[in-house]
């Protein structure tokens, strides 16, 4: 080698100025020993931070967690506000209230979701893992049924239903009025023990390992039989549309990691570990059971009171709030906070209690628990008051002025402002692209999409679900939106997409099934479900139909059926292949260590 | 054809980097950048100590942390060790931390043009 050789490591070290060494043996605290010499447990001090260190340290915390929120809520309100501004030339009516509302709903999905994480997820996993164990399954399976109940109540995009309501003209859907307004607690109770029974029996499929199909042609049965029932009644008719959107929107960010984590604790403390199937099924039941208990309640109130009496009701109540002031607690922004504090509150309360009483168990990290408790109820209350003035506004307001596009609005001169095939078009673009670029957008469906390519051994991409998922959210959110235009009978759509789904249901594998049916429930988040329930309530207002719901159970049925083919066609094109024998196996399991070659 | 021979690569150093979950990817591009191009390897755990002593406070220190061994020339090592630091913005509180640790020796599969080269060399 050449004499002139100089290490490369000290030619670095020449460089190193501005670096300083320090000892740790300087900066431990030394054990203190006692009077016989042995050693006292040491008590580390609190660090104290300075206020510059306390900001740099919260900094990236804070808008990490703000800019996801940002991300799902930004481009859909963009894209709203822009499609009113450049197709239908109209600018955005109180467009600052809504802007405020809608920062609202980021900041309070923000601390929702931070708290959920902190303060009831610890509760979720702990029981999960340890009730199974230490309780009988019966009284663990109660508590499942219970649960179910709680996290609906809880769910963020519940609050949506209640505010959809107000919207309903009493006259001309007085059933769809009574259960949305008078009854709307028993609307969610009803949903909730629909939610729970469809946790207990999704855990007893972990448990004995039941095939999803049975289970989903048992319970489609029932809910295609009293859809068709109730749409040979004119009153209940104007139902359908609602009992289908509530399973849509039972299932979200509160009730299918609590209810989940409960079920596959269960299941490995069976034994019975979680394969890759595991987690599948209570998502697809939590969606269906709700629409029969939604119609099931439908049915017990048309029984109980006639529609003449709903609507003397509705016009004393009427009557009555333009007299008397309300309290401060219904009105907006009171009943807001009051409605974020019971939505959590009894759930937080429901798991502390099975978590004192039933398991025993003592707390840690009280501190971290109460302060992410905190949050997710304060973060529900700001989400409300978003909900109120930003999402269903913004949604309500595009959904009356779309069909602008097409027809005569009243109040509108401008109106129509395209020919009407091409403004109909137009409609429906908007209407499909809302759909496709809101649910890709989900991050659920991102979560979904790993799974699947690891179930399938990566013969189903993605990309591949989540294009699937997101076409059939959009042709959904369309067909719902043709329904409105044309009043066409919901259950005509519902039945056949159904009954093609469930033709496809018995040609897929149980891979397939599961992925497709569980797909459905996971696009509707807390942001899609009340933009496009106030949108389809708008719209129906503007066009003269009866009642705006449907859209959201339209957007459930077509991801079902796209991923479903798009599994047959794939299936059908490896089988080609593997007949060709030409390519390879593809790649195998998502290794857990990544090298970096 | 096997090759019976070990060889034993000496001068070698382990750079092991704790940080954030979702930082995983800067450091290893860091590295990359500063030349460290083989042998990295990552896996997931949890932080404990620092949450705790800090309080409330602490909630924003996020306890799953990615663990990043590197393996480096020990000539390679301050400068990959610097660009690790600076990339993942180790300056800041909660955000991880990394050392070093000298290593005996190492092996394992050598292509053959770098076995020719150190054959040459040697």
């Amino acid at each position: 080698m050449a004499d002139n050789y100089m290490r490369f490591g000290d030619f670095q070290r020449q460089l190193m100025a501005g670096r300083n060494e320090a000892s740790l043996n300087d900066l431990v605290i030394p054990p203190e020993r006692d009077a016989e010499g042995r050693l006292k447990p040491c008590v580390p001090p609190r660090i104290k931070l300075t206020g510059a260190e306390t900001m740099r340290l919260l900094q990236p915390y804070v808008s990490v967690r703000f800019m996801e929120q940002v991300k799902a809520v930004v481009p859909l309100g963009l894209y709203l506000a822009l499609f009113q501004i450049l197709f239908l030339r109209q600018l955005v009516e109180d467009s600052w209230i809504i802007t405020a509302g809608l920062f609202a709903v980021i900041a309070g999905l923000m601390f929702f979701m931070e708290g959920l994480k902190l303060g009831l997820m610890p509760f979720g996993a702990i029981i999960g893992s340890n009730l199974p164990k230490k309780s009988p399954l019966p009284l663990v399976l109660f508590i499942t049924m219970l649960l179910g109940i709680g996290v609906t109540f809880a769910e963020p995009a519940i609050g949506a239903l209640k505010a959809a309501g107000q919207n309903v003209s009493v006259e001309r859907a007085p059933y769809l009025y009574a259960l949305l307004n008078d009854w709307s607690d028993v609307l969610v109770l009803v949903v909730g023990a629909c939610v729970g029974l469809a946790a207990v029996i999704g855990t007893l499929r972990f448990l004995y390992g039941w095939s999803l199909k049975p289970l989903i042609y048992v319970s489609m049965f029932p809910v295609l039989a009293m859809t068709v029932y109730a749409a040979f009644d004119p009153e209940m008719q104007k139902i359908i549309g609602l009992a289908w959107d509530c399973g849509a929107v039972t299932t979200g960010p509160v009730t299918v990691p609590l209810v989940l984590s409960l079920g596959i604790g269960i299941a490995a403390a069976a034994g019975k570990g979680d394969s890759g199937l595991s987690g599948f099924g209570i998502v697809t039941l939590a969606s269906l059971f709700p629409i029969l208990g939604v119609l099931l309640l439908s049915f017990y109130v048309s029984w109980t009171v006639t529609p003449a009496e709903i609507i003397e009701t509705a016009r004393i109540a009427a009557t009555a709030t333009q007299t008397a002031v309300l309290p401060w607690y219904e009105r907006s922004p009171g009943v807001e906070i009051v409605l974020g504090v019971r939505a959590i509150l009894p759930l937080v309360l429901f798991l502390y209690f099975v978590f004192k009483v039933v398991l025993k168990e003592e707390l840690v990290n009280q501190g971290e628990i109460i302060y992410g408790v905190a949050l997710t109820i304060i973060g529900m209350c700001i989400f409300n008051l978003g909900l109120t003035y930003g999402l269903s506004k913004l949604g309500g307001n595009a959904g009356g002025l779309v069909p602008m596009a097409f027809m005569e609005v009243s109040g509108m001169p401008k109106s129509p402002i395209y020919v009407y095939a091409v403004g109909l078009t137009l409609a429906l673009a908007f209407a499909w692209f809302l759909g496709f670029g809101a649910t890709l957008a989900e991050p659920a469906l991102n979560a979904l999409g790993i799974t699947t390519e690891r179930l399938t051994n990566g013969v189903f991409r993605k990309k591949t679900l989540i294009n699937a998922v997101s076409i059939g959210v959009g042709c959904g959110i369309a067909i719902g939106l043709a329904k409105l235009i044309f009043d066409l009978p919901l259950a005509w759509l519902l039945l056949p997409g159904y009954l093609l789904a469930l033709v496809l249901t018995f040609f897929s594998s149980e891979e397939f099934v599961n992925v497709a049916w569980d797909s459905a429930g996971v696009t509707t988040g807390p942001i899609t479900v009340p933009l496009v329930l106030a949108m389809g309530l708008g719209f129906g207002n503007a066009t003269h139909a009866i009642e705006g719901f449907g859209i959201l159970c339209m957007a459930s049925i077509g991801p079902i059926i796209t991923v479903m083919i798009t599994g047959l066609w794939s299936r059908y094109k490896a089988g080609k292949q593997a007949l060709a024998a030409t390519e390879t196996a593809p790649f195998g399991h998502e290794q857990e260590a990544t090298s970096l070659i | 054809m096997s090759n019976r021979d070990i060889t034993y690569l000496t001068d070698v150093s382990l750079l092991t980097c704790v940080v954030q979950t979702g930082l995983r990817d800067e450091v290893l591009k860091a590295a990359r950048n500063a030349g460290a191009a083989t042998g990295a390897i990552s896996h997931s755990a949890r932080g404990i100590g620092v949450r705790e002593r800090l309080g409330l406070l602490g909630v924003a220190v996020e306890t799953q942390k990615d663990v990043i061994s590197i393996l480096v020339s020990t000539e390679q090592t301050d400068l990959v060790f610097d660009t690790i630091y600076k990339a993942a913005g180790l300056d800041t509180p909660g955000r991880g931390f990394i050392y070093v640790t000298p290593l005996e020796k190492v092996s394992t599969y050598l292509p053959e043009s770098v076995r020719e080269r150190i054959e040459k060399s040697g």
